[in-house]
């Protein structure tokens, strides 16, 4: 199981959101940080497939990721999804399903898994507008992983989630993430800390640390500060 | 189940599976067909869109026991509703931020977009072919005449409308469907009386060019429309 992204461009006129990324993964969780800005969304849409790259390659196994083949095996949270407004948690979750092509018998034992996995099971039924912000993200989540997914993709997942909800959502990540790749970005570090086996860290489009962080004369939070306290400097 | 069967279960419990997910994983995923994920979306159209449809059908089939004069004014007027209520459902995805969602997924957004398109196109044309003779039978215009006022103000709505969700975002695009929608209708309802020389039988063919341009302008908003999911995720 390999996630290669080959100098993975994306260019908007004279601006350079992504620049030239190039990274090997394999199982585990890998985590993005970056602040507003940094291209984090804009390389999650172009790992999935989903923003076609001004230069580069995204593929998993040897699929490029703008086949079919490759969205099969994809989970994806976005970072800000919306729901149809007359779908209930259940109807959300099966339409999903069929999207992704699962026989709807298969797809309603799945269903019910997930619900009960996020802990949504006792308002599967509920219009999904009745919703809180954590709610909704746990939805996200579980239509995520619909697919058993081998690349989970996940933008800014713990947005919303409030902290009980952030703790079970580590240990479902640290299940999940033993058999699949997972991305998932964010811009606070303790989520990184807490979830990733490894960290990327963006900064105007380009990775400015990837590995495993084991300074142990600075933390990984005072690293990440460091950068920003780097452009003040300048400015 | 018999009792024995119960007892030998409450002797004999079964072990907890293990390594359960990864033998899951481990087999191939069952998958459904193109066919079957289309049929699958019909579900999925708004049961208001299907409630305005059955209500736009019984319109052109009880019109003309209701009124007595020609009843092509009134079926022609009903006919860009129908190309509201196909807009409408392709633009759902953007409207409600699911587009993005919708794009990581096997069949993507461009099958969604498709499956919807398919499946509205497929009810409006029975929808045209329940109104042309149904107008013909009970009208004043020849069968050629009756189809070309059925079929114009349907494919001119219907190709507004996809260029203005292809340009347009969120609810003002809908709105603005809308109104270009009700405009064609009541240019229609109306035009029997303000502009009589508009359907006069020398100014058939030029109904023909109208709508030969504007199935043209559909089917290329409708590819373009299909064409620019990317762009419809990244912008809405």
């Amino acid at each position: 199981m390999e996630l290669v992204i080959d100098r993975l461009s994306k260019q908007y006129g004279a601006k350079i959101a992504v620049d030239r990324i190039s990274v090997k993964l394999n199982k585990g969780v890998y985590g993005l940080l970056g602040a507003n800005g940094a291209g984090k969304s804009t390389l999650m849409r172009m790992i999935c497939g989903i923003l076609k790259p001004t230069g580069g390659t995204v593929t998993f196994d040897g699929i490029d990721s703008d086949k079919e083949a490759f969205r099969a095996i994809l989970g994806y949270l976005p970072q800000d999804f919306g729901y149809y407004p007359e779908f209930s948690a259940k109807d959300f979750l099966l339409y999903i399903a069929a999207l992704k092509a699962i026989p709807k018998k298969e797809a309603k034992k799945r269903v019910a898994e997930l619900l009960e996995l996020v802990g949504l099971s006792d308002v599967a039924n509920k219009k999904i507008k009745t919703f809180s912000g954590g709610m909704k993200q746990r939805l996200g989540i579980a239509q995520a992983l619909l697919n058993r997914p081998k690349l989970l993709v996940l933008d800014e997942p713990t947005a919303g989630l409030d902290p009980k909800e952030r703790v079970r959502f580590r240990n479902l990540l640290g299940s999940i993430g033993k058999d699949c790749i997972v991305i998932l970005s964010t811009h606070i570090v303790s989520d990184v800390e807490h979830l990733s086996d490894e960290v990327m860290i963006m900064k105007d489009g380009s990775f400015i640390f990837q590995g495993k962080w084991n300074d142990s004369e600075m933390s990984l939070e005072d690293f990440y500060l460091s950068q920003f306290e780097e452009d003040e400097d300048h400015e | 189940m018999n009792n024995l069967d119960h007892r030998i279960k409450e002797y004999f419990k079964a072990p907890a599976p293990k390594r359960k997910e990864e033998f899951i994983n481990s087999l191939a995923p069952s998958e459904i067909s193109f066919a079957r994920f289309v049929i699958s979306q019909a579900g999925y159209i708004r049961k208001l869109t299907w409630i305005l449809f059955s209500l736009v059908i019984v319109g052109i089939t009880a019109v003309p026991f209701i009124i007595d004069s020609s009843v092509i004014w009134f079926v022609s007027g009903l006919m860009p509703l129908l190309a509201l209520l196909m807009v409408s459902e392709g633009n759902r995805s953007m409207r409600h931020k699911m587009a993005e969602i919708e794009s990581a997924t096997r069949f993507s957004l461009r099958s969604v977009l498709l499956a919807r398109m398919v499946l509205m196109g497929t009810v409006n044309l029975v929808a045209i072919v329940i109104a042309i003779p149904v107008s013909t039978h009970f009208g004043d215009y020849s069968a050629v005449a009756s189809g070309l006022y059925i079929v114009t103000p349907f494919l001119v709505a219907a190709s507004a409308g996809l260029y203005i969700v292809r340009v347009m975002k969120g609810n003002t695009a809908l709105y603005s469907v809308a109104a270009v929608s009700l405009f064609i209708s009541l240019f229609m309802f109306l035009s029997r009386d303000r502009f009589a020389s508009l359907f006069i039988k020398d100014a058939v063919k030029y109904w023909g060019l109208i709508a030969l341009l504007a199935l043209v302008a559909m089917v290329k908003q409708t590819a373009m429309l299909i064409k620019n999911t990317e762009e419809i995720t990244w912008n809405w």
